[in-house]
């Protein structure tokens, strides 16, 4: 069986992507806070909330990211073959 | 209940000290000489031993302060079920006899409604003190005879009204009482079954002795024996008595020979309009027994110990934001506002009223209580007698008013000075 490195880079790229997301649930969820006009509070007990959003986001950037992999694969492919 | 479990019930309440709950259910002054009536002996007589009857000797043979010295029924196996209960007590078949043992202090009376009049006028004579199931009697005139005759005797008059001693209720009408929940805009009580409400007779002959419920010559049906509890109910949280009445009675699924309705409609109007709906039907039970308390603020459920605020908190903001985008993407409709939506009820899980759940024996347990302590002082707890009796009267006039197919007005001859009621001249 074949190991899998992940080298530091990686994981330090994925580590701020992780890192990004989070901030956008939170600036979202204080955004929120201030449109309706809920309690200060919010900004922490709807923390659970920002964690999952986070997650999904991750999740939906990590798909994106790996439709933009395939598609690169797919014309590096192509373009080895002409040559 | 023990003393100890009922100081404990007290405490539950956050009532202890007495001042909401004397303020809301002033018949709980009864306990105020507990402690001074240890070592007391209340002396009572069971007349009608039968399921009723048993289950209330069960909590009076648990009490140190009460005696159940005799029993009288007329149906051997209800005598040999009671004697298990109170092995020592004397068996008479006719209660005029129990009435004449001097030691006797008191009755328990739970016999069928028709037989009611008779056995509470002459325990009243014998100088005794009174526990009467409910209802009171079977008609009006009798009901308010009764009423006098109690007035008249300075004895003690329990009617066995056991939701003024339930936690929940009582824990009901302090909020309804306090306002928390604003006006009440109405009641809808009901009290459905799924059964024929029969009971097995060794012998045809004995159909009508034993299944007294359902013959009108016995009983007014579910008005009687199932709407006095919650009608009761109505009036302990309006703090009035309606004056106008009107319902529907038919019988529309057990055609098995009875003569008692088994499925009722009748609203109850009070002067300020609310009205109070009691419907019960014996062939679905899907929805149970309930009394809804509709307030302006909020609604209350005392049956399932629950209350629900009009006004829930709003979910979190990113929540709202969430739905709002969510909304915005997917939910839209072009051609319909906010007008076309219809107003479906709230999702709203509510709030249990109390704590602890209660078991459901405790009002029953309480209020057979609250009788001896009040035979062993002599004194009438405040408004107990009053409450059964209109619950009574209600019950007997929304038998008649469908009997009747009109709307009835609450006859000023049978009034007594209660609430919004004042006791007309006229006597019977």
């Amino acid at each position: 069986m074949k190991d899998i490195n992940i080298s530091a880079k990686r994981i330090k790229t994925e580590m701020f992507t992780l890192l990004v997301c989070f901030f956008i649930g939170f600036a979202a969820n204080i955004g929120a806070v201030i449109y309706y006009k809920s309690a200060v509070i919010e900004i922490i007990t709807s923390l659970p909330y920002v964690l999952v959003f986070m997650v999904a986001i991750y999740c939906l950037w990590s798909f994106l990211r790996l439709i933009k992999w395939l598609i690169a694969g797919k014309s590096r492919k192509s373009l080895q073959t002409k040559n | 209940m023990t003393n100890i479990n009922r100081r404990q019930f007290l405490k539950n309440m956050g009532m202890i000290g007495g001042g909401v709950l004397l303020a809301t259910s002033p018949w709980f002054s009864v306990f105020s000489e507990r402690k001074d009536t240890i070592g007391s002996i209340a002396r009572i007589g069971i007349i009608g031993s039968g399921s009723r009857g048993q289950f209330l000797m069960n909590f009076m043979a648990k009490n140190s302060k009460v005696e159940i010295c005799a029993i009288c029924d007329i149906y051997q196996p209800s005598i040999d079920a009671a004697l298990k209960i109170a092995p020592k007590a004397t068996v008479y078949k006719d209660y005029r006899r129990l009435l004449d043992d001097k030691t006797i202090d008191a009755v328990l009376i739970a016999t069928p409604l028709d037989k009611h009049y008779n056995m509470v006028m002459d325990a009243f004579d014998a100088g005794k003190h009174v526990f009467c199931e409910k209802s009171i009697a079977y008609s009006l005139d009798e009901t308010y005879s009764i009423y006098q005759k109690y007035k008249s005797s300075n004895k003690v008059f329990f009617v066995g009204q056991q939701r003024l001693f339930d936690p929940r209720y009582i824990k009901t009408m302090e909020k309804v009482h306090s306002g928390e929940f604003g006006d009440i805009s109405g009641f809808r009580t009901f009290w459905h079954r799924n059964n024929d409400w029969r009971r097995a007779v060794p012998s045809p002959e004995m159909d009508e002795q034993i299944n007294w419920r359902l013959y009108k010559k016995h009983s007014r049906g579910v008005m009687t024996e199932l709407a006095c509890h919650q009608l009761q109910v109505g009036t302990w949280a309006m703090r009035q008595i309606p004056n106008k009445i009107m319902g529907h009675g038919a019988i529309t699924y057990w055609n098995d020979g009875r003569d008692v309705y088994d499925n009722v409609s009748c609203i109850y109007v009070f002067d300020n309009g609310v009205k109070m709906n009691f419907d019960s039907v014996l062939s679905n039970k899907f929805y149970g027994l309930e009394e809804q308390i509709l307030c302006s603020k909020g609604t209350i459920e005392p049956e399932k110990s629950k209350y629900y605020f009009e006004e829930i908190p709003p979910a979190p903001a990113f929540l709202q934001m969430i739905n709002d985008a969510e909304n915005a993407l997917f939910g839209s409709l072009p051609f319909a506002g906010t007008s076309w939506v219809p107003e479906t009820a709230n999702q709203n899980s509510g709030h249990y009223l109390l704590d602890q759940k209660t078991p459901d024996a405790e009002s029953s347990s309480l209020i057979v209580e609250a009788f001896a302590e009040a035979v062993i002082t002599q004194k009438q707890p405040p408004l107990i007698a009053e409450e059964g009796y209109y619950a009574t009267a209600l019950s007997l006039l929304g038998h008649q008013a469908m009997e009747e197919e009109r709307m009835l007005v609450f006859p000023d001859k049978y009034k007594i000075d209660y609430l919004n009621h004042k006791a007309n001249q006229y006597k019977l």
